[in-house]
């Protein structure tokens, strides 16, 4: 088991140091000038070549690529060349908004994969048939465009939504912070109109991202129920006179919903990828926003973090998805990995 | 590798293989409702390569008098804030979607065969180095190596496509290098071993056409992915730029107008992608229930 967790521990860090240099070597090979960028046009050439050797722009590739590695490790994201604020800083600030609405797109796919999943897993042929239509189109829809005509018709034809711009109404003050999630930190505070305010602003950002998700989980669900109902035991458990509905809750569903658990943590990443224009296209306050400025302004330090982290994210996950496979399952254990 | 007993029905096992695999893309070209998906597919590219003939108006004509039109029989789909017919832009946005999304999958599906071919089939330690390199890969989106390549390049078509490109290759080393590893052990391959067959005629003639259906099921998803991740490049101002008519940029165009009613310019492209995208998926999936070789046990 030990070994295991090593060997896992350390193909994650080599993947990380993959995913570093590919986004180091990306970002530094382009061809504008940041110093130029900060400075502006009218900047004299020392100002500009000053600048330059203060952000360690003239060593070579590889030494920068050391003291980026080395500030790294001690926890040190760099500075924005843009705003001058630490990236560490900005990231804190802006990280909650972004894990809130990932998190609840997450949980309402899930909660409409299962249900979809398991029933088109049943007899009835006719069900399978559309949820299966419903799960193509769902893959289809481009989730950015998704959410516009969300706020066309909820916001601008039917006027039940917020105006799509950021996470409260303004005028409303934040509930004070503890965790950052609004609607946490808002129900600590026991401030109601808080609460159902952000999750107004919540909603079709949140339905935005779930869907294209629901879609592709709810065929999975579907896939590993009929799996799992082919099984022995589950015969086993209805020879015992277990009733249909103790057999699917009781039998079926956990060992279901192993995998389902699984691809929808490896789907994490892609959730944030794609929150990065569902946030653009609802203004929403998180790290997507962020960093599409920041890639115009050619401000190197925020991307780097935001990929970074991005690849951070994917390696733990799927690294604690192995560990804990191994842990359910003792043939992985031994198998080599 | 000593110690092969030559088995005589080895190499006939490998001919009946060869027909199975033909019998498995005649089997899919009968499936009624693949058949379907492949009509609707190749209207959609018929439309694609003549829309903009037929209907022959110039998607780039700026007419300001005739800003915002909805709707109606001379301009059907409406025209946008500078009078351009949304219809024209539409057709010519469906030709670039089609050839950007189908030229970085091809890029990707034959860099990543190749390399999922020789990292499966030679085994070692540039197996080993390569697939680190490619996990690296996967932990980039599409979308994140499309922000970071238009950074670098500046932003366009080559950088959209070329990103989606580098990160599908992953996908498609991964398919093939598992295949082409259990392939390796197969009594057929041990079989030309036996026939005194090259290594590199084993791989080329024998491994590398059993391992198509598994890559046609994944390049037909990778349209998919391709064509939103392009559609989403497009959106941020980091893909093909204006005043080429792309869907993703369209939409981002039109988003202004939204809240003011003048809806059709940015939900009308979108609908391209969307039945685009699900007819790639629905492509892939009907594909996988008869060319992948774990089929319908696979999710």
């Amino acid at each position: 088991m030990a070994k295991l967790v090593i060997s896992r521990l350390l193909a994650a860090l080599s993947v990380l140091f993959f995913a570093s240099l590919i986004a180091f070597v990306l970002l530094r090979v382009s061809p504008g000038d940041p110093a130029r960028q900060v400075l502006g046009p009218q900047a004299s050439a020392q100002a500009v070549a000053e600048l330059r050797s203060e952000m360690g722009l003239d060593q070579s590739l590889p030494q920068q690529y050391v003291t980026y590695v080395s500030d790294l490790v001690r926890g040190d994201l760099g500075t924005s060349w843009r705003t001058r604020v630490p990236v560490a800083e900005e990231l804190s600030n802006r990280i909650p908004a972004t894990i809130e609405l990932a998190v609840t797109a997450m949980l309402l796919s899930i909660a409409l994969a299962i249900p979809i999943g398991v029933l088109s897993a049943g007899r009835r042929r006719s069900i399978d048939r559309i949820s299966r239509a419903g799960a193509i189109i769902g893959l289809g829809t481009p989730p950015f465009w998704l959410g516009l005509v969300l706020i066309l018709v909820f916001f601008t034809w039917l006027g039940i939504a917020p105006a799509p711009f950021g996470r409260l109404d303004e005028g409303l003050a934040p509930p004070s912070e503890v965790t950052g999630f609004l609607l946490v930190d808002s129900l600590l505070a026991g401030d109601f109109a808080v609460f159902s305010n952000a999750l107004a602003h919540l909603a079709l950002p949140a339905i935005t991202l779930a869907l294209p998700l629901a879609a592709y989980l709810s065929r999975i669900v579907r896939r590993s129920t009929i799996d799992v109902y082919r099984l022995d035991y589950i015969r086993t458990a209805r020879a015992k006179g277990a009733g249909e509905r103790r057999v699917l809750f009781r039998h079926a569903l956990p060992n279901a919903l192993l995998p389902v658990l699984t691809l929808s943590t490896l789907y994490f990443g892609e959730l944030l990828a794609g929150s990065l224009l569902v946030e653009a296209v609802f203004n929403w306050p998180g790290i997507g926003g962020w960093v599409a400025q920041s890639i115009v302004a050619q401000d190197f330090a925020p991307v780097q973090a935001v990929i970074l982290m991005g690849a951070l994210v994917y390696t733990t996950l799927s690294a604690m998805t192995d560990v804990l496979y191994g842990v359910a399952d003792p043939r992985i254990r031994t198998a080599r990995t | 590798m000593s110690g092969v007993t030559i088995d005589p029905r080895a190499a006939a096992r490998a001919r009946g293989r060869r027909g199975g695999r033909a019998r498995a893309w005649w089997r899919a070209a009968g499936d009624a409702g693949l058949r379907k998906v492949l009509i609707g597919l190749a209207l959609f590219v018929a439309v694609a390569l003549l829309g903009p003939l037929l209907w022959g108006r110039d998607p780039d004509q700026v007419q300001l008098r005739a800003a915002l039109l909805a709707p109606d029989l001379s301009h059907p789909f409406g025209t946008d804030e500078y009078g351009r017919d949304v219809l024209a832009r539409f057709l010519s946005g469906a030709r670039v979607s089609l050839l950007l999304g189908v030229s970085a999958v091809l890029g990707a599906a034959v860099v990543g065969l190749v390399l999922g071919a020789v990292s499966g089939f030679y085994g070692g330690f540039l197996d080993g180095l390569l697939n680190r390199f490619l996990d690296g890969l996967l932990a980039f989106p599409a979308l994140v190596m499309g922000m970071s390549l238009a950074l670098a390049m500046g932003p366009g078509a080559l950088p959209a496509g070329l990103a989606v490109a580098i990160t599908g290759v992953p996908w498609y080393a991964r398919v093939v290098r598992s295949e082409v590893l259990s392939l390796k052990s197969r009594d057929f391959v041990a079989a030309q071993r036996a026939l005194g067959a090259s290594r590199r005629h084993i791989l080329t003639r024998h491994i590398v056409p059993s391992v198509l259906g598994g890559v046609s099921v994944q390049a037909s998803l990778g349209v998919a992915y391709a064509v939103l991740a392009i559609a989403g490049l497009g959106f941020l101002g980091l893909g093909v730029q204006p005043p080429t008519a792309e869907w993703g940029s369209m939409i981002t165009e039109g988003r202004s107008y939204l809240t003011s009613g003048q809806w059709w310019i940015s939900i009308i492209p979108g609908f391209g992608i969307l039945i685009l995208v699900s007819l790639s998926v629905a492509l892939g999936e009907g594909l996988r229930d008869h060319l992948d070789p774990y089929g319908k046990a696979r999710y």
